[in-house]
This record gives structure tokens, sequence and C-alpha cells, in this order.
């Protein structure tokens, strides 16, 4: 809009120290002004900032002569100057230069400076526990005002604006806090609890229960992906953008390789990395339980969760399914205070779709972002330095063992790894339990493993002339129930379960072949109740 | 696979009775432990496993490190135990961090009347399943 020729302006305020003479018209509206206790300012109409009061000084922090002059625009400053958060968040709507008043939100950084946003550190949160009321110096930094904006308007069109800024309050609410402003919070309240009872027992210490986050934070670290593959590198280039914004991921992988591992370390890497992390059961939890997590309903109020982690999100109730539809679709669920949502999938999810198990909108809505996890056989390179994290961690609780015996090696090298990492670390746990030695001999690895191993290994012997199908149908039935009972440590119900037969068919073959079936009743196994220690 | 067993740890809101009649129905092993350490000592002897803590009302007098140091220990070193948490009182910050922990569900007492014996079984059902896969 061209300024040229438009009369009058509004009267430009006298500068710092050159008051108003008492009386005069100008006098007047600035006294009015400045009694009020709404932080108010005035704009000419080439945005530049004519007037402040003293409660917008109190609110912002910028000085009212330094105040004046300043533009007031959304547009980057060429020169960047302090209060360049101040004056873009009173920068007026497009319609007040058409005479209208209009109301605006702004973000802005934390009261006072016009400081850029940023994150607390644990330091300053503790520091801010004992703030007075009011203040909430753990918060990030950003918070929003409203702004009311008057266009001033005579016969020859605008003359200024007139704004009205109204800070808005966050809601005193749990969910505002960060996990560890919640437990100091909790323990100032046990403090007091403590005092009011008189009792001199012990109370509990908050920095332990942070540092335990802490463990499980360091625990989920990127670079312990680990790994030259490609694609285990781009997994991790991808975990780095995503980290940064609360959009839905799916993690697809077969079960094992480590699906809810990755979705904590995102969690740890991103934005939401101060609220607590949960993992949802959508297969095995009743649909009240999970109704109660997703949407907030039961009795007790739900924590304000960082991410939730949707296990196999396929088999969620169908009409959960689609109430969560409605929910990323208004943006609730993913707004920038709510919970990022990944979901982990042994299969792509479009196969649960043709299926019938997933409404297709939902699929859709959660592969925003898709990484997928390679299984171990094909990773094999990794063996060694997934081995040596795996030992690590299986001796935290007992002897520290590092070493594989060479014969042990060749193996771990050998075997396929269905059950990928969790079965490779059920394995060495167990071995690191049942090694006597410095180190880990094949003798100390499981049965099943070995016995597979050899298994691959070890041709058959050459039939000679015809074959005899039903001895060797025979002998591989043989074989593949000893592996099974083998597999459920003896328990035949397991057994038949694995072998996808009814018992007493089990029962029945057992005795054809030669294996001993035994007393069919010994399998049902007692309650044991056993005295406290 | 190995047999299916219900560990409860810290009965201190009420809970343990009614478990163990579901563990009778279900022919699952019971075994209740008042400190933590002894849940951990057996449960390093692993089969699958549901481990419903209880978490009582009090906020003196009490080591909720130990409770809480139960469930951390218990998610990185046995990650196919599945741990329920019982809070005594309705605390968003306990919660919060039980389910950062590791727990699988966290309700309160009041919701567990209803709720927790099919919280139970369908972990029960996943921790089975687990011991034979994994995530």
């Amino acid at each position: 809009m061209s300024d040229e020729g438009r009369t009058p302006e509004l009267p430009v305020p006298p500068s710092a120290g050159d008051n108003p003479s008492p009386g005069s018209s100008e006098f007047r509206w600035q006294s009015f002004f400045q009694r009020s206790r709404d932080p108010l300012f005035l704009l000419d109409r080439r945005r530049r900032l004519l007037f402040v009061n003293r409660a917008w000084e109190d609110l912002t922090g910028v000085p009212a002569d330094q105040a004046r002059g300043l533009t007031c625009t959304r547009r980057a400053p060429t020169m960047p100057g302090p209060w360049d958060a101040v004056t873009r968040a009173l920068a007026p709507p497009a319609e007040v230069f058409e005479g209208k008043p209009a109301r605006a939100r702004r973000l802005i950084a934390g009261p006072g400076s016009g400081r850029p946003a940023r994150r607390t550190t644990m330091a300053q949160e503790t520091a801010g526990m004992a703030a007075p009321p009011g203040e909430r110096p753990w918060e990030p930094g950003c918070r929003s005002w409203d702004i009311d904006f008057f266009p001033l308007v005579d016969e020859h069109g605008l003359l200024g604006i007139l704004g009205r800024v109204s800070p808005v309050e966050p809601a005193p609410v749990w969910g505002d806090l960060s996990l560890t402003a919640a437990l100091l919070a909790l323990h100032q309240q046990a403090q007091k609890e403590k005092a009011k009872a008189g009792s001199d027992e012990q109370l509990w210490e908050p920095d332990v229960l942070v540092a335990l986050r802490q463990r499980m934070a360091q625990r989920h670290r990127l670079d312990q992906l680990g790994s030259d593959l490609p694609a285990l590198r781009q997994i991790a280039d991808q975990v780095r953008l995503v980290s940064q914004v609360l959009v839905p991921v799916l993690i697809v992988g077969e079960p094992g390789t480590g699906k809810e591992w990755l979705a904590r370390t995102i969690h740890h890497h991103g934005v939401a990395a101060e609220r607590p992390f949960a993992v949802l059961d959508c297969a095995h939890l009743p649909p009240e339980a999970l109704a109660a997590v997703l949407f907030g309903e039961g009795r007790a109020p739900q924590p304000h969760f960082g991410t939730l982690y949707l296990r196999e999100p396929a088999f969620l109730p169908r009409d959960l399914q689609a109430r969560l539809c409605d929910r990323l679709t208004t943006g609730e669920g993913q707004a920038q205070a709510g919970p990022r949502l990944i979901a982990g999938s042994s299969a792509d999810l479009a196969e649960h779709v043709r299926a019938g198990r997933l409404v297709e909108e939902l699929s859709c809505m959660l592969s925003t972002v898709v990484l997928r996890l390679p299984p171990l056989r094909e990773r094999r390179a990794d063996l060694p330095w997934l081995v040596e994290r795996m030992l690590e961690r299986a001796a935290a609780e007992g002897r520290r063992i590092t070493v594989l015996a060479p014969e042990a090696w060749e193996l771990v090298r050998a075997y396929s790894w269905p059950g990928n990492l969790r079965e490779l670390y059920e394995v060495l746990a167990g071995a690191c339990a049942r090694a006597t030695g410095e180190r880990i001999e094949a003798a100390d690895l499981p049965f099943y493993l070995r016995r597979a191993i050899h298994l691959e290994q070890t041709p058959g012997p050459e039939p000679a002339g015809a074959l005899p199908l039903d001895r060797l149908l025979a002998e591989a039935e043989r074989r593949l129930i000893q592996l099974a009972l083998e597999r459920t440590g003896g328990h035949k119900a397991r057994a038949a379960d694995l072998l996808a037969i009814p018992r007493p068919r089990l029962f029945r073959r057992m005795k054809a072949l030669g294996l001993a079936a035994g007393d069919e009743s010994a399998d049902e196994t007692e309650v044991q109740i056993e005295p406290e220690e | 696979m190995r047999h299916p067993r219900l560990l409860v740890c810290r009965d201190e809101v009420g809970i343990g009775e009614r478990l163990r009649d579901l563990a009778r129905q279900r022919k699952w092993f019971f075994r209740s432990r008042r400190r933590p350490a002894a849940c951990l000592r057996l449960l390093r002897r692993g089969c699958p496993t549901v481990l419903v803590l209880g978490v009582g009302g009090r906020l003196i007098g009490r080591a909720l490190e130990d409770e809480f140091r139960l469930l951390e220990r218990v998610a990185w070193l046995l990650p196919d135990t599945m741990m329920i948490v019982v809070l005594g009182r309705e605390d968003p910050a306990l919660a919060a961090l039980a389910w950062d922990l590791g727990a699988r569900y966290v309700l309160t007492t009041a919701q567990a009347r209803d709720w927790l014996p099919d919280i139970v079984v369908g972990l029960m059902k996943a921790a089975m399943s687990c011991s034979m896969s994994g995530d």
C-alpha cells in the first residue's frame, strides 16, 4: 500500500525525557493508556511503534524509549536486533489495514526478553521448582500471546493501529511439565506430608528415579545401532530426521529385530524426550485398557505421554482403529503437545489391510515414515560387535564374560538365528550363566543350536537302491518330535502345540515310533505357592 | 516352552489373593515376594512370566527407588517379562515413570478391580508368544 499523499499521520510522541505538557490532548491520552493494566501499544500505518505503556514494558522487557520507532513486521529483518521476536509478534494482520479489527495468537520466546526459544536443562528444572508461584522456568521458553488489533480510522483512511496484548497462561496441568519436573514436584509434596506427619522416616531420593530414566536414555543411543550396512546407515539418517518432528513412524521387521529398541531411540532423540515413553501391546491388551491409554478414558487420568509405541496396531479392535483414525485426522494426536505415535509391525501393514484386519486409512496414517529393520541373518558382519554388546548387557547382573571360544564362534556364525537379536541375547545370557570358565565354550550354548548346526552340516546316508519312503517319513517324524520335545524342555503338551497336533495324537505317534510317551496326565502342572523367603 | 508363571511383588495394594485364584484356574505357577531383589532372582529362572508390582499409596516411609529400579532392571535384562504396575494412589508422575521404565500396563487399584485379570491373561499370552519369537 502506498502511503504517499496520505494525511494526516498520528502525532509522533515526544522522545524520552521530552514529556508532553500537562493539559495537552497528547498528555491526556497517554495518561489514560499508562494507567491501563493491559499491555497496550500504538503503531502508525507504516507499522512503526509510536507508543507503549508501562504494562507493555513489564510484559516484554523492552524499555519504551528503545521500543519507539521499531517496525513490527513478520518479515525477517535485514539487520537482526535484540527485540525481533517481540516486533514480529506485534505485526498486524492484513485485514487491519482494511479497517477491520483482528485478533491473532502469536508464539513468542520466554517472558521479558525476546530471546530465542530453547529447551530447559535438568538443572534449570530443579531450580525452577523453587521459583515463585506463577513463574515456570522449567517450561520450554516459548509462550503465546493473544493480540487484539484495533484500526484507528478517520475520513482519510487508516491513521494507525492500537494493540492490546493478553498473555496466554498455560493450563496448570501436569502435562505441561517434563517427567523430571513432575517427579521433583512429587518429592516436594512428600516432604510436606512428612513434615505434617512429624515423621522421621527416610524419604525416597528423586535423583535416583531421574537417574533410572537417564540410564534408559543412555541405552538407546543411535550409535548403538552401529553398522556399516547401507540399510542401517539409512535408518540412522532417517531417525535423525524424524526424531525432530512428531510425525507417525512405522517400524517393520521380523520378530526380535529390535523394533521396540528403535522406537525408544527415536523417542530419546526427539522433541518429546522429556515426557514418558509407553509401549501398548495392541494384540494382547483388553479393548477398554487400550482405550484408556489411547483416548484418556477411564477413572484415572493418564500421564501426558511423549511417545506411544503401538505394538502390532493391526490387532487393535476395529472401533478403536476408527477412533484413532479420527484423532489423527483432526490432528489431535499429533499436535505439538500430543504424543508421537510409533507403530511396530512384523509384517507390512498393507498385508494386514488385505487380510481385512486393519483399516486402510489408519495404515496410511501410521506409515508416514517407514523404517525397515533387517533380520540378523542379513547382518552377519555385525555379529562380533553385537555379541560384544550383548555380553556386556548380560554381564550387568552376573559374571563378566567377554570372549567366545573359537568353536562357540563357529556355531554362532553358522546358525541362522530365526529369532534374531532377541534369540541372540537369550542364548548369550544363558551361556554366560552356564559358563564355568573365563569364556563361553561351545558346550555352554544351548543344545538345540548345536543340534541345528549338526543337522545342517551332516549329510544324510545315501539311500541304497529304492527309496524306503515309509521308513524315511517315520524317521523324519521321529526327528521332528524329538526336536519339539527338546525345544519345550520335554513338555509334551507344549510340544504338541509346537507341532500343531492334538496331544493324544502326539502320544500315539510317540508310542508307535518307540519314543517313551509316559503318562499323559503327568504334564499337568499344579499351582505351586511358595512361602516368602 | 516352559510353564507360565505369575509373580506378584510387594503386594501392598491387596491384589495377591485374586491373582492367586486366577493362577490356579489357569494352571500357572504363582509366586509372591515382598522384596524386589528376591523377585529379580526368581525371574532369572527364565520362563514366560507376568510380574505384577503393587506400589502402595504412601509417599513417605517407603523405598520407591527399589521398586522402580526393579522395573528398569527387568526391562533391560529380561525383556520378555511382562510387567504390570498397580498404584495405590492416583499419581500421573509415578504412573508416567512406570510406563517409561518399561511397564506394559499401569493402573490404579480402582481400575485393577475391573481390569487386572484380563490384562494379566492378555499379557501372559504375549509373554508366551515372546518366548517363541520376540519384538
